[in-house]
């Protein structure tokens, strides 16, 4: 008996800052709608400066301080970034916050530099109680009475206050803020402090426990993610019994499953999400805007045919005129170009916003990668079995993702890619786990690194064309109709959700086939090709090329590659490529697609 | 005459309101019905029921004789009706020509039928603009010929001349009318416009809180005490 | 469109700027990966220590005229990042030979990289026993001593306690496994009546330390096996330490006396623990007092366990090169690390021929607060050779192929 109420103690001291974190997203996305990447880096800064502050004036001030520090830079990220972004379709919200989880990653990196920092533990609280016999670290109880004060305190703002009013009135209602007359950017102003401070608040309390490291973002934005979409986007009461479910499950789960940890919190997300698409205590968004710009696929035109072919020949004859070194390169373009087309199709030409396009990637690899270790596939075969298992995969979680869309797709997608991430890391007797699997090279005909590029070089340009040449033709122009209005295409007797389903289960094809080309390009398979990071990178290229250009992916692949290359040689290049990001979503919504083709149409244009 | 749909005992309630009560009525090949009723009388949810956004709790509809009650939108189109919206949806990142062409392989035909089609309603030589483009009455008829394109056996429009100005009207209301008329399609429309109502219905439904109140000619329906009582200070009676 | 301009630019002068690299014929170029960014507690002594052995080779004239050029480059604690490296430090960079990783999964993958491409990898951290033995290949070899022969040297240890139950907690990846396995192993053989009751296996660097004391706690063990380190090591420490985990509990640590993980600790450094380790500070062998002064002299630092091993590292490096002449061809070189002998701070140490695993060995002792940080007491040098198996036994162990 004492045991499990030791057990459950512990568990409910994780569940208070995991609480703090999300209760604070929470509030975020449900007055702005804004889905905040960024907000485990102000946990993690507010974790950093809690530990310099500590360090020079105690503990007890550090709390305190770290928590306005990280609400302060909550406040100037709304300022410089997000507020050019709340009329901009989600997507490009994701995408701009992720760059600026890279900004700040590097600032934390020149500031506190790499090593973990051990902080102090709590003046007063460093030892612990017996409750029925067993020891109970005091500051474990002091956390569980943070996380109660909290929500408390959240009722009351909410109850009392008249900005807690506001900020129920925007969460629910849209039009009756504008009723109330009251200017949305000062409530968007306070709601980005107050959140951001519960983040640094939830970071400053950690530092007692564990380490201070550069990697608690995305560790704990993950997490966060999980437990606001469990509780329901916007609740807060959602949050903290989601954060308290979580974190139990985990506590107990640890005694039965010590290795599968990992994977309850993912496994969870997706049932609510399948269950209850809008979480335990959510209520379906209104007025949600659209996940991507409704707009026509760019046309290819006589300039881009002309580039096109340029392209095509130019690929064809580089092993010929490059470098050893340009070929290896080229290789992964090819490879990530027809990752990133099969995301572009869903995307672009469907409108069906995915985070989780590293488990299609993933699920590729790691197929390949098994048919070829486990069972002894040629690499022929094991090529061709990568995308029918990814197709598989796509099919599932298509089942579930297409009734429903924007962040909340996004959030599946993501709960999708997170659950196969987290059997690629502890399925181990599968996965081989963080070792990996190893030895998956090319067959001997196409040992060489021009063969295999030629190998690429092939199979990408015929999956892309075949793709290009399907959003072009009918199916694209039906898969456009549910894109852009689907009560229409439903009264027209489109089936929109197969019509959608289809489309996923080719991205699902498209980012498999190259998935299994990656691993024998590497040789190896490791559960980073499932990880958020992958995803993003996905997004980033297709954002990069041009959502509504046909040769967006292409472009994307091949740039983003070629600048994280040339870029990741030098110490702050994350930081650059963050910066890019955010510029792109904020000032370039067509990519660099869009922006060639309007450059060619003005081109046109004055000379007619 | 051959009776198109027929919805049998109606009923809809959303939490403790209902909003529609025990509705009956039927539709016969080439009519025209125009259903009104005062605001919140019941007309959309009415609207949602037949075609498939929302299920009614109990009741029937039967097209053609097939109980579509509990079909999808889009199985329903299938079966032989079409609709269009209060605020004309339409495919906007595509022309003209694209959007009817959409309808016409959605609805398994050829696409080479579009230009008969934008001829019918009356936008030959549009085909090329962007249906962004057009005006906003244009836009309207884009939108009725792609729910002609399955030529089907009911047609639902939803306030057809809703956000239009006065001879504009007329004309998509006469437009609706001669298709109907040469296709044999059955009309229910709702719209406040009473020019529209007791110009071109042949028969008229009238709503209120959710419960049909008359079903008559145009005529009777002037005369119909109850109607005139629902419809007391409001201008359009 | 000057947006797409100022694109276009900026690659160009990114190119530019990247692809000026000059080569000299007589510079020998070697290709170094590490996670610099993962774990800059060991890896950044580590390069400290290789930077202060090529200045100390370069400075005494090179290897027969050819100047050592190190292209160190960061993994990030990724393997899938180290084997893009590694390609591009063959394929553009067109170095003579591998060295580096720390982390035991990025030495496997590596070191399957420089099979397939046919180039020698000096793995000098990592220390899963199958990169030298059950995946062990032609081009690999390893200088640190292994888990096993680490492993080993605690299990002896551990076998004059009393202690029969035994719970293990380590990272759930190629290391933490080799680890327990090696220790379960070495233990049961030196005293047959112990028994494992409870295993506790955390994901690498994302350790739960409260619900895993707990569950620890829970297997009520006469002693502990941990093999965390790191962020993690820390949390575990000061989390048993609040619930009395450690009371009464003989508890042996891998690792743990290493000047890079038992330094943060600080005044919570564990008392009584029997570790592997450094203690830098406490010997004094002629060759390893030199080592000392020139370190300290170089960086004004003291000592981690890193910094000797990338001295290590470097003379390794050196020492095939000057065997071979300055010749360059794998072939050459493969067979120049067969039973090469290096000069180091602690001594002489081969790389066994049949097993391609150096004989540097470890320190065993146990820790101590000593003016508020941790430090090894108690403690004997154990040389690699001494716990190693025999050299067929070893051989027996490797793929035939």
């Amino acid at each position: 008996m004492g045991f499990f109420v030791a057990q459950f103690l512990t568990g409910l001291a994780s569940a208070s800052s995991l609480f703090l974190v999300a209760a604070g997203l929470s509030i975020i996305f449900g007055v702005t709608r804004v889905v905040n990447f960024a907000h485990g880096s102000l946990y993690m800064i507010g974790a950093f400066i809690a530990y310099s502050v500590a360090s020079r004036f105690g503990f007890w001030i550090a709390v305190p301080v770290a928590a306005v520090g990280a609400g302060a830079l909550g406040w100037v990220m709304e300022r410089t970034v997000l507020r050019h972004l709340y009329k901009a379709p989600e997507l490009f919200q994701l995408v701009a916050t992720f760059g600026l989880v890279l900004i700040i990653q590097d600032a934390a990196l020149w500031l506190w530099g790499p090593t973990d920092l051990l902080g102090p533990r709590a003046p007063g609280l460093s030892g612990a109680i017996h409750i029925l016999d067993e020891p109970i670290p005091t500051y474990d109880l002091f956390l569980i009475a943070v996380g109660l004060a909290v929500l408390g305190g959240v009722w009351w703002m909410f109850a009392r206050t008249r900005f807690g009013v506001l900020v129920r009135a925007a969460t629910e209602d849209r039009e009756m803020l504008q009723a109330l007359g009251v200017r949305p950017d000062r409530l968007f102003q306070v709601t980005f402090f107050i959140g951001a401070a519960l983040a640094g608040l939830g970071g400053a309390l950690e530092v007692p426990r564990q380490t201070v490291t550069l990697s608690m973002d995305l560790t704990i934005i993950a997490e966060a993610f999980v437990v606001v979409v469990i509780g329901g986007m916007g609740s807060v009461l959602g949050a903290f019994l989601a954060a308290v479910l979580i974190a139990e499950l985990n506590a107990f789960g640890i005694l039965i499953f010590p290795e599968i940890t990992l994977v309850i919190a993912f496994v969870v997300m997706a049932v609510v999400l399948i269950v209850r698409p809008y979480g335990l205590l959510g209520k379906a968004p209104q007025g949600a805007h659209a996940a991507v710009e409704i707009q026509a696929p760019a046309k290819l035109g006589k300039y881009g045919r002309i580039g096109g072919g340029l392209l095509l020949v130019g690929l064809l004859i580089l092993p010929l005129v490059g470098s050893e070194f340009a070929v290896v390169l080229m290789t992964d373009v090819l490879i990530f170009a027809l990752m990133a087309a099969g995301l572009h199709f869903m995307m672009g030409t469907g409108g069906l916003i995915s985070f989780g396009h590293a488990a299609f990637f993933g699920l590729g690899a790691y197929g390949a990668a098994l048919l070829s270790s486990k069972l002894g596939f040629s690499m022929w075969l094991a090529l061709a079995g990568a995308p029918v298992i990814a197709a598989i995969g796509a099919a599932l979680i298509g089942l579930f993702a297409v009734r429903l869309s924007g962040v909340y797709l996004a959030m599946l997608t993501l709960a999708g890619a997170q659950i196969l991430w987290s059997l690629g890391v502890q399925w181990q007797d599968l996965t081989g786990g963080d070792d990996g699997i190893l030895g998956i090279w090319p067959a001997d005909s196409v040992t060489g690194t021009t063969a295999f590029y030629y190998l690429c070089f092939g199979l990408s340009v015929i999956a892309i064309a075949a793709m290009m040449a399907a959003a072009g033709g009918r199916f694209g122009l039906l898969l456009r109709a549910t894109r852009d209005n689907a009560p229409r295409a439903r009264a027209l007797g489109i089936n929109v959700g197969k019509r959608r389903w289809a489309a996923i289960v080719i991205a699902g094809m498209a980012a498999g086939l190259a998935g299994g080309l990656y691993v024998f390009s590497k040789g190896s398979v490791f559960p980073s090709t499932l990880a958020i990071p992958r995803s993003v990178d996905a997004l980033v290229m297709v954002l990069l090329g041009g959502l509504h250009a046909p040769a967006g992916p292409i472009i994307g692949a091949g740039v983003f590659t070629l600048l994280e290359d040339s870029l990741s040689r030098l110490d702050y290049w994350r930081a650059l490529l963050g910066a890019f990001i955010v510029a792109i979503a904020i000032s370039a919504p067509g990519g660099i697609g869009g922006a060639l083709s309007n450059w060619v149409s003005r081109a046109q244009r004055q000379r007619s | 005459m051959t009776v198109m749909l027929e919805a049998r005992a109606l009923r809809k309630s959303f939490g403790g309101l209902v909003a529609v009560d025990d509705v009956s009525f039927t539709l016969s090949r080439a009519e025209r019905v125009a259903l009104i009723g005062p605001n919140g009388a019941g007309k959309s949810t009415c609207f949602n029921l037949l075609s498939g956004e929302a299920a009614p709790d109990t009741g029937q509809i039967i097209l053609d004789g097939t109980d579509i009650s509990r079909l999808a939108p889009h199985v329903r189109q299938r079966a032989g009706l079409g609709r269009t919206f209060q605020i004309a949806a339409v495919f906007r990142s595509m022309t003209v020509s694209e959007n009817v062409t959409t309808a016409l392989i959605a609805a398994g035909r050829s696409p080479d039928n579009r230009r008969a089609l934008l001829t019918e309603v009356g936008l030959a030589g549009l085909g090329a603009r962007l249906v962004t483009d057009l005006a906003y009455g244009d836009i309207k008829r884009v939108e009725m010929a792609m729910a002609l394109a399955a030529r089907p056996k009911v047609l639902l429009l939803d306030e057809p001349t809703a956000g239009m100005a006065g001879p504009e009207r007329t004309r998509i209301m006469e437009t609706a009318a001669a298709l109907a008329d040469k296709n044999g399609t059955a009309l229910l429309f709702t719209e406040h416009d009473m020019d529209a109502v007791f110009g071109f219905a042949d028969r008229i439904l009238v709503m209120d809180q959710g419960r049909l109140i008359a079903d008559g000619t145009p005529d009777e329906i002037r005369e119909n005490t109850e109607v005139k009582r629902v419809y007391l200070g409001d201008p359009d009676a | 469109m000057t947006f797409s301009r100022t694109i276009a630019a900026a690659f160009l002068s990114l190119f530019v700027l990247t692809s000026a690299q000059t080569t000299h014929a007589d510079t020998i170029r070697i290709g170094e990966i590490n996670s610099y960014s993962r774990l800059p507690a060991f890896t950044e002594p580590y390069k400290k220590g290789w930077q202060l052995a090529l200045e100390e080779i370069n400075a005494s004239g090179g290897i027969f005229g050819h100047t050592l050029e190190v292209i160190s480059r960061d993994d990030a604690g990724k393997p899938g990042n180290a084997v893009k490296i590694a390609e591009e430090l063959v394929s553009r960079d067109k170095v003579a030979l591998l060295a580096g990783t720390f982390f035991s999964h990025i030495g496997l993958a590596v070191s399957d990289f420089a099979k397939q491409k046919k180039m020698l990898f000096i793995a000098s951290e990592p220390l899963t026993d199958a990169l030298v033995w059950s995946k062990g290949n032609d081009y690999t070899f390893r200088l640190r001593p292994s888990t096993y022969m680490q492993a080993a040297m605690l299990a002896r240890e551990a076998a004059k306690t009393d202690a029969i139950k035994w719970a293990t907690v380590a990272p759930n990846y190629a290391y933490g496994k080799d680890a327990v396995a090696a220790f379960q192993q070495v233990l049961k053989s030196l005293k047959p009546n112990v028994e494992f009751v409870d295993e506790q296996w955390p994901a690498l660097f994302k350790i739960d330390a409260g619900v895993t004391v707990r569950a620890l706690e829970a297997a009520k063990p006469d002693a502990i096996y941990n093999v965390t380190f790191g962020s993690d090591l820390a949390a575990f420490v000061r989390e048993g330490a609040v619930r009395g985990l450690f009371e009464n509990r003989t508890v042996v640590s891998l690792l743990t006396g290493e000047p890079e993980y038992l330094e943060p600790l600080k005044g919570e450094a564990p008392e009584g623990w029997i570790v592997t380790g450094y203690p830098w500070y406490a010997i004094d062998t002629e060759a390893h007092t030199a080592f000392k002064a020139a370190y300290e002299a170089r960086w004004d630092e003291t000592l981690k366990m890193g910094s000797l091993v990338g001295y290590n590292t470097m003379m390794t490096i050196a020492a095939v090169l000057t065997e071979t002449k300055g010749n360059i061809d794998t072939e050459t070189l493969l067979a120049a690390m067969k039973d090469l002998k290096v000069a180091t701070p602690q001594g002489e140490i081969i790389y066994r021929a049949a097993d391609h695993q150096a004989t540097m060995g470890s320190w065993v002792g146990r820790t101590k607060v000593v003016d508020g940080a941790g430090q090894m007491v108690d403690w004997t040098y154990v040389d690699g050779g001494d716990v190693l198996p025999p050299p067929a036994e070893a051989k027996a162990m490797r793929p035939t192929d």
